[in-house]
Protein backbone atom coordinates (compact mmCIF):
# COMPACT_ATOMS: atom_id res chain seq x y z
CA UNK A 1 0.00 0.00 0.00
CA UNK A 2 2.55 2.27 0.76
CA UNK A 3 4.93 1.76 -2.45
CA UNK A 4 1.08 2.20 -4.27
CA UNK A 5 0.89 5.61 -2.37
CA UNK A 6 4.70 6.59 -3.45
CA UNK A 7 3.92 5.51 -7.09
CA UNK A 8 0.87 7.68 -6.94
CA UNK A 9 2.64 10.94 -5.36
CA UNK A 10 5.66 10.69 -8.22
CA UNK A 11 3.82 9.90 -11.69
CA UNK A 12 1.47 12.58 -14.09
CA UNK A 13 -1.87 11.20 -13.57
CA UNK A 14 -3.71 12.48 -16.33
CA UNK A 15 -7.50 12.48 -14.72
CA UNK A 16 -6.43 15.02 -11.86
CA UNK A 17 -4.63 17.42 -14.07
CA UNK A 18 -7.29 17.04 -16.96
CA UNK A 19 -10.27 18.38 -13.84
CA UNK A 20 -8.13 21.13 -13.19
CA UNK A 21 -7.24 22.95 -16.54
CA UNK A 22 -11.47 21.83 -17.29
CA UNK A 23 -11.91 23.73 -14.00
CA UNK A 24 -9.28 26.84 -14.85
CA UNK A 25 -11.39 27.08 -18.08
CA UNK A 26 -15.03 27.18 -17.06
CA UNK A 27 -13.95 29.49 -13.66
CA UNK A 28 -11.75 32.32 -16.14
CA UNK A 29 -13.82 32.11 -19.34
CA UNK A 30 -17.22 29.97 -18.50
CA UNK A 31 -20.08 31.69 -20.80
CA UNK A 32 -18.19 34.32 -22.01
CA UNK A 33 -17.89 36.03 -25.41
CA UNK A 34 -15.21 36.38 -27.51
CA UNK A 35 -13.61 40.30 -27.13
CA UNK A 36 -10.30 40.74 -28.41
CA UNK A 37 -9.29 43.02 -25.78
CA UNK A 38 -9.60 40.29 -22.89
CA UNK A 39 -8.13 37.38 -24.49
CA UNK A 40 -4.96 38.76 -23.44
CA UNK A 41 -6.28 38.57 -19.65
CA UNK A 42 -8.10 35.32 -19.98
CA UNK A 43 -4.65 33.51 -21.31
CA UNK A 44 -3.13 34.59 -18.27
CA UNK A 45 -5.66 33.48 -15.87
CA UNK A 46 -6.09 30.61 -17.03
CA UNK A 47 -2.50 29.36 -17.60
CA UNK A 48 -2.00 31.16 -13.90
CA UNK A 49 -4.49 29.30 -11.77
CA UNK A 50 -3.50 25.94 -14.08
CA UNK A 51 0.01 26.62 -12.31
CA UNK A 52 -1.55 27.59 -9.20
CA UNK A 53 -3.77 24.07 -8.67
CA UNK A 54 -0.97 22.04 -9.66
CA UNK A 55 1.21 23.33 -7.87
CA UNK A 56 -0.51 22.32 -4.99
CA UNK A 57 -0.31 18.85 -5.90
CA UNK A 58 2.63 19.00 -4.50
CA UNK A 59 4.38 16.50 -6.64
CA UNK A 60 8.07 16.81 -7.83
CA UNK A 61 7.23 18.05 -10.99
CA UNK A 62 8.58 20.83 -13.48
CA UNK A 63 5.48 22.13 -15.56
CA UNK A 64 5.00 23.59 -18.82
CA UNK A 65 1.36 25.41 -19.48
CA UNK A 66 0.38 26.05 -22.76
CA UNK A 67 -2.83 27.70 -23.69
CA UNK A 68 -4.43 28.59 -27.36
CA UNK A 69 -7.70 30.84 -27.38
CA UNK A 70 -8.78 31.07 -30.77
CA UNK A 71 -12.29 33.15 -32.04
CA UNK A 72 -14.26 30.82 -34.29
CA UNK A 73 -15.05 32.17 -37.89
CA UNK A 74 -14.28 29.13 -39.97
CA UNK A 75 -10.55 29.30 -39.90
CA UNK A 76 -8.87 25.90 -39.58
CA UNK A 77 -5.88 24.76 -36.42
CA UNK A 78 -3.58 22.48 -36.23
CA UNK A 79 -1.24 21.94 -33.25
CA UNK A 80 0.90 19.22 -32.28
CA UNK A 81 3.50 18.15 -29.94
CA UNK A 82 6.69 16.03 -29.89
CA UNK A 83 8.34 15.15 -26.51
CA UNK A 84 11.99 13.98 -25.62
CA UNK A 85 11.46 12.54 -21.76
CA UNK A 86 11.35 9.85 -19.90
CA UNK A 87 8.05 7.73 -20.67
CA UNK A 88 7.85 5.99 -17.03
CA UNK A 89 7.43 9.21 -15.15
CA UNK A 90 6.10 12.24 -17.08
CA UNK A 91 3.35 13.00 -19.02
CA UNK A 92 0.91 15.06 -20.72
CA UNK A 93 -2.52 16.68 -20.71
CA UNK A 94 -4.08 18.44 -23.76
CA UNK A 95 -7.93 20.19 -23.16
CA UNK A 96 -10.51 21.11 -25.76
CA UNK A 97 -12.93 23.22 -24.98
CA UNK A 98 -15.27 25.77 -26.63
CA UNK A 99 -18.32 27.83 -26.59
CA UNK A 100 -20.56 29.73 -29.04
CA UNK A 101 -17.47 31.99 -30.17
CA UNK A 102 -14.35 30.51 -29.01
CA UNK A 103 -12.12 27.65 -28.84
CA UNK A 104 -9.93 26.98 -26.52
CA UNK A 105 -6.93 24.25 -26.27
CA UNK A 106 -4.55 23.88 -22.92
CA UNK A 107 -1.98 21.55 -22.79
CA UNK A 108 -0.27 20.90 -19.24
CA UNK A 109 3.17 18.84 -19.71
CA UNK A 110 4.71 17.62 -16.53
CA UNK A 111 8.27 16.34 -16.16
CA UNK A 112 10.02 14.78 -13.14
CA UNK A 113 12.32 16.32 -11.49
CA UNK B 1 31.96 14.32 0.94
CA UNK B 2 33.12 13.48 -2.77
CA UNK B 3 29.59 13.16 -3.69
CA UNK B 4 27.98 16.53 -3.38
CA UNK B 5 31.34 18.01 -4.62
CA UNK B 6 31.04 15.75 -7.89
CA UNK B 7 27.34 17.49 -8.47
CA UNK B 8 28.18 21.27 -7.94
CA UNK B 9 30.62 21.28 -10.86
CA UNK B 10 28.24 19.57 -13.28
CA UNK B 11 25.31 22.00 -12.19
CA UNK B 12 28.12 24.85 -12.61
CA UNK B 13 28.91 23.83 -15.99
CA UNK B 14 24.80 23.52 -16.92
CA UNK B 15 24.75 27.20 -16.18
CA UNK B 16 27.51 28.42 -18.47
CA UNK B 17 25.82 26.28 -21.57
CA UNK B 18 22.47 27.38 -21.64
CA UNK B 19 22.65 30.33 -23.47
CA UNK B 20 24.78 29.03 -26.63
CA UNK B 21 22.46 25.60 -26.88
CA UNK B 22 19.52 27.63 -26.96
CA UNK B 23 20.52 29.49 -29.59
CA UNK B 24 21.57 26.45 -32.07
CA UNK B 25 18.04 25.57 -30.85
CA UNK B 26 16.57 28.60 -32.00
CA UNK B 27 18.50 28.18 -35.41
CA UNK B 28 16.70 24.64 -35.93
CA UNK B 29 13.11 26.18 -35.36
CA UNK B 30 14.07 28.84 -37.83
CA UNK B 31 14.67 26.24 -40.55
CA UNK B 32 10.66 25.47 -40.35
CA UNK B 33 10.63 28.23 -43.04
CA UNK B 34 12.03 26.51 -45.51
CA UNK B 35 8.99 23.90 -45.51
CA UNK B 36 7.29 26.45 -45.19
CA UNK B 37 7.41 29.13 -47.36
CA UNK B 38 5.27 28.73 -50.07
CA UNK B 39 2.74 26.93 -48.69
CA UNK B 40 -1.02 27.28 -48.72
CA UNK B 41 -3.41 26.23 -45.73
CA UNK B 42 -5.13 22.90 -46.63
CA UNK B 43 -6.37 21.12 -43.74
CA UNK B 44 -5.03 17.33 -44.03
CA UNK B 45 -1.85 18.87 -45.54
CA UNK B 46 -1.30 20.84 -42.50
CA UNK B 47 -2.14 18.07 -40.12
CA UNK B 48 0.67 15.82 -41.30
CA UNK B 49 2.95 19.31 -41.81
CA UNK B 50 2.87 19.91 -37.95
CA UNK B 51 3.31 16.48 -37.09
CA UNK B 52 6.80 16.62 -39.59
CA UNK B 53 7.67 19.79 -38.77
CA UNK B 54 7.64 18.58 -34.72
CA UNK B 55 9.69 15.39 -35.39
CA UNK B 56 12.06 17.43 -37.71
CA UNK B 57 12.56 19.61 -34.79
CA UNK B 58 12.85 17.15 -32.32
CA UNK B 59 15.30 15.49 -34.35
CA UNK B 60 17.56 18.14 -34.75
CA UNK B 61 17.73 19.47 -31.71
CA UNK B 62 18.87 15.78 -30.21
CA UNK B 63 21.85 15.97 -32.41
CA UNK B 64 22.56 18.96 -30.62
CA UNK B 65 23.49 16.07 -28.39
CA UNK B 66 22.78 18.32 -24.95
CA UNK B 67 23.28 16.34 -21.89
CA UNK B 68 20.96 16.13 -19.20
CA UNK B 69 18.00 17.98 -20.93
CA UNK B 70 14.87 16.88 -21.68
CA UNK B 71 13.06 18.46 -24.70
CA UNK B 72 8.75 19.41 -25.47
CA UNK B 73 8.37 20.10 -28.54
CA UNK B 74 5.20 22.77 -29.78
CA UNK B 75 3.96 23.61 -33.47
CA UNK B 76 1.44 25.44 -34.28
CA UNK B 77 -0.25 25.62 -37.82
CA UNK B 78 -3.26 28.04 -38.51
CA UNK B 79 -5.20 29.42 -41.35
CA UNK B 80 -5.40 33.00 -41.84
CA UNK B 81 -8.67 34.20 -41.97
CA UNK B 82 -9.28 37.20 -39.85
CA UNK B 83 -9.82 35.45 -36.70
CA UNK B 84 -8.44 36.65 -33.35
CA UNK B 85 -5.97 34.67 -31.35
CA UNK B 86 -3.63 34.19 -28.37
CA UNK B 87 -1.65 31.55 -27.48
CA UNK B 88 0.03 31.77 -23.97
CA UNK B 89 2.41 29.85 -21.97
CA UNK B 90 4.02 29.90 -17.95
CA UNK B 91 5.92 27.22 -17.04
CA UNK B 92 6.88 25.96 -13.14
CA UNK B 93 10.25 25.44 -13.17
CA UNK B 94 14.20 26.04 -12.26
CA UNK B 95 14.76 29.73 -14.50
CA UNK B 96 18.80 28.98 -13.80
CA UNK B 97 18.61 25.73 -16.29
CA UNK B 98 15.32 25.61 -18.02
CA UNK B 99 14.37 27.65 -21.00
CA UNK B 100 12.37 27.80 -24.22
CA UNK B 101 13.58 28.91 -27.37
CA UNK B 102 9.88 30.35 -30.27
CA UNK B 103 10.14 31.36 -33.74
CA UNK B 104 6.67 31.92 -36.06
CA UNK B 105 6.23 32.68 -39.71
CA UNK B 106 3.37 33.66 -42.00
CA UNK B 107 3.05 33.75 -45.18
CA UNK B 108 -0.29 34.76 -47.16
CA UNK B 109 -2.45 31.80 -45.98
CA UNK B 110 -1.40 30.12 -42.83
CA UNK B 111 0.72 31.08 -39.75
CA UNK B 112 3.22 28.61 -37.87
CA UNK B 113 4.65 28.75 -34.48
CA UNK B 114 6.89 26.84 -32.98
CA UNK B 115 8.18 26.05 -29.48
CA UNK B 116 11.11 24.27 -27.77
CA UNK B 117 11.43 23.99 -24.73
CA UNK B 118 14.20 22.63 -22.62
CA UNK B 119 14.05 21.59 -18.76
CA UNK B 120 17.49 19.73 -16.84
CA UNK B 121 16.81 16.59 -15.37
CA UNK B 122 18.40 16.21 -12.11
Amino acid sequence: LVKLFCFLQTTFIVEEVSKIIKDSVETVIGENSYKHGRVNQWTTSVVEQCLIQLSKLDKPFKFIVNCIIMQKNGAGLQTASTCFWDNTTDGSCTVRWENDTMYVIISVFGLAI
Amino acid sequence: MSEPLKDKPQKAEKKIKIHPEGSRAKEKTEEITHYLRDMQYEPLHSREMTLTLCEVIRTRVKELMIPRYKTVILVHIGQLNGQGMQISSRCLWDPNFDTFVSHSFKNTSLFCSATVYGIYFE
